[in-house]
């Protein structure tokens, strides 16, 4: 057997020696296409050597490179400032607010929490705002062209010859066929969600505040999708390897269904598996893999592994948010996402510190929801614009 | 078949933050070919976007993003030079294009990717630094030979041409060494 490997490797080692055979791979010419089709001709024992000889020689990239995520930002943050300082440029000001992360503001706090009904001056309000995107719909941008989906039902398609299709709508939005790594995006907002199919079958949920990236077809040698947000991905089985690229991690999947969370203002990012197996690859660290019922968080701190209950990370899905212990500053971020509304708390610290465990059915109505929240928290809310205001009771 | 409903005179502006990311490492990987430092190299790409977003109506109108975004890269690298001569040490008409190989996802590389590495790199540096930017611009890029034309202010015959060259050349360089292989094997 081993006799048989290393006859195999030597093969392979003679045709990545061979210069003409790393040119074919390179330029591909017609002319070097038929000599290594004869080549084969003449030699089938090789025909394995040559597929794996020209995966790796394939897999050379030149003068690749790519600019850290750190320094991304920050050119982005640059072009951005230059665009603002341009005077009656009102939609600069909008690029740096959905260029940069949400915007979670805490006032500094001067009080104490006050029981009686003469407000203290001094105690400042508290504001938990939510990533304000300048679009209420959900865009699909995709073959140089940018699609607005108004209605809830709208769900995105993706077949296997990469023609894209929203259910509801007539028309085919991107053909079949698609330029080789033809890419689309998918930009949720605030106060919507959407799913989609991709063109291997896998199922994605995308969760409010969300944006993913994903090729028309999957023809390389791996299914690999970028997002930024949160998501829940149920990965059709395949040869290829799936492998999800965030800003700080790649998740790469061995399995079937999980849930990636790394929304920006949020302190930790992380990962839950639901079923099968995934690992995650963090820059500089060792992959860490994860069992179902696994969480795996991303912290400054590094990587941490816990068991956990996946209903309390995945239940958005379903217009559920069950949520264990979680401070009530959490609760409102994620409600704010899910209805694209801002809270504003009278209370200071205090109130958003307390820690509360329960279920909220995240129907359309925000009243009957924020009776719930109001029961919950034992506050009382009004709503004004689309600020929602907690009040004592 | 109908057209789509299309907003094209609203673009969002999560597009510029999409035109960015699509582009931004096509963009650096092929500038710092050219020799340039890393700040020079993002202070020019940083230029090239600052242009194309300061028109909402340039963008929606231009069809090919990437051909006009490598393109004006290159321009502005050149025109840097020509006035700075900070950036580069040697005159502006023989700037070098220079290109190494590399695999990704990979620290550590096996003997097979070291052979492959050398091989691509020894071919490449067989051409003259034109010859590697052509065949950089077709082969890793992907452009066709009128995208080549536009962003090296040829025809596109003359780039066909070159890229036709520059195989010629690949292969001598190849041809040349499988000879003394053979001198060497009857010495």
């Amino acid at each position: 057997m081993d006799k048989l490997r290393q006859k195999e490797n030597d093969r392979i080692r003679e045709l990545i020696s061979d210069d003409l055979f790393v040119e074919w791979r390179l330029v591909r010419s017609e002319e070097l296409n038929a000599y290594w089709a004869d080549f084969i001709r003449r030699n089938p024992g090789y025909s394995d050597a040559l597929d794996a000889a020209s995966r790796m020689v394939d897999s050379v990239r030149i003068n690749e490179r790519h600019v850290p995520p750190g320094i991304r930002i920050a050119l982005y943050e640059k072009i951005a400032g230059r665009l603002r300082r341009r005077r009656f440029d009102m939609y600069a000001a909008i690029l740096s607010v959905s260029a940069t992360a949400a915007i979670l503001v805490m006032a500094a706090i001067f009080g104490k929490f006050v029981l009686n009904d003469t407000p203290d001056k001094n105690v400042a309000v508290q504001e938990i705002t939510t990533d304000r995107y300048a679009n209420e719909n959900i865009l699909l941008i995709t073959d140089g062209k940018v699609v607005e989906l108004e209605n809830v039902e709208e769900a995105i398609t993706i077949d296997a010859e990469g023609a894209i299709a929203v259910t509801g709508k007539d028309d085919i939005i991107a053909l079949p066929e698609p330029a080789k790594d033809a890419l689309s995006r998918i930009v949720v907002p605030a106060g919507r969600r959407s799913s989609m199919t991709l063109s291997d079958g896998s199922k994605i949920w995308l969760n409010s505040c969300t944006e993913l990236t994903v090729p028309n077809r999957f023809d390389g040698r791996t299914r690999e999708i970028t997002v930024r947000g949160e998501i829940y991905a149920e990965v059709a089985p395949g040869s290829k390897p799936f492998i999800v690229h965030t800003p700080d991690f790649n998740v790469v999947v061995h399995g079937t269904v999980f849930n990636i969370s790394v929304y920006e203002n949020d302190g930790e990012k992380f990962v839950v598996l639901v079923e099968g197996s995934v690992s995650l690859n963090i820059a500089g660290g060792k992959p860490v893999r994860l069992e179902p019922n696994q969480i795996a968080l991303v912290g400054d701190a590094g990587i941490e592994k816990r068991n956990v209950d996946v209903n309390e990370y995945i239940g958005w899905k379903d217009g559920i948010l069950i949520f264990n212990k979680a401070p009530l500053s959490l609760i409102l971020t994620k409600i704010g996402r899910y209805y694209n509304i801002a809270f504003e708390a009278e209370d200071g610290p205090e109130l958003m510190r307390r820690r509360y465990s329960g279920k909220l059915f995240l129907t359309g109505n925000i009243d009957s929801m924020m009776s719930s929240v109001s029961a919950i928290t034992s506050t009382r809310y009004a709503i004004r614009q689309d600020t929602i205001h907690l009040m004592k009771p | 078949m109908e057209k789509p409903q299309v907003s094209n005179n609203k673009l969002p502006e999560c597009t510029f933050s999409f035109v960015y990311e699509q582009y931004l490492d096509d963009l650096y990987s092929y500038g710092m070919g050219f020799g340039v430092s890393e700040d020079d190299c993002l202070d020019a790409i940083q230029d090239v976007f600052y242009k194309l977003f300061s028109s909402r109506k340039k963008l929606a109108e231009i069809e090919n993003l990437k051909t006009y975004l490598l393109c004006c890269l290159r321009n502005r690298l050149f025109d840097i030079a020509r006035h700075s001569g900070r950036m580069f040490t040697l005159p502006v008409d023989s700037i070098v294009f220079n290109t190494d190989a590399g695999f990704t996802d990979t620290l550590v590389i096996s003997e097979e990717q070291k052979i492959i590495k050398e091989k691509v790199e020894a071919l490449m540096n067989s051409l003259s630094s034109r010859q590697r930017e052509i065949i950089y611009l077709r082969y890793m890029q992907k452009l066709d030979y009128d995208e080549i034309a536009r962003i090296m202010n040829i025809t596109p015959e003359s780039a066909r041409k070159q890229v036709y060259r520059s195989i010629l050349a690949m292969r001598k360089h190849a041809c040349k060494k499988a000879v003394f292989a053979f001198l060497f094997h009857f010495m």
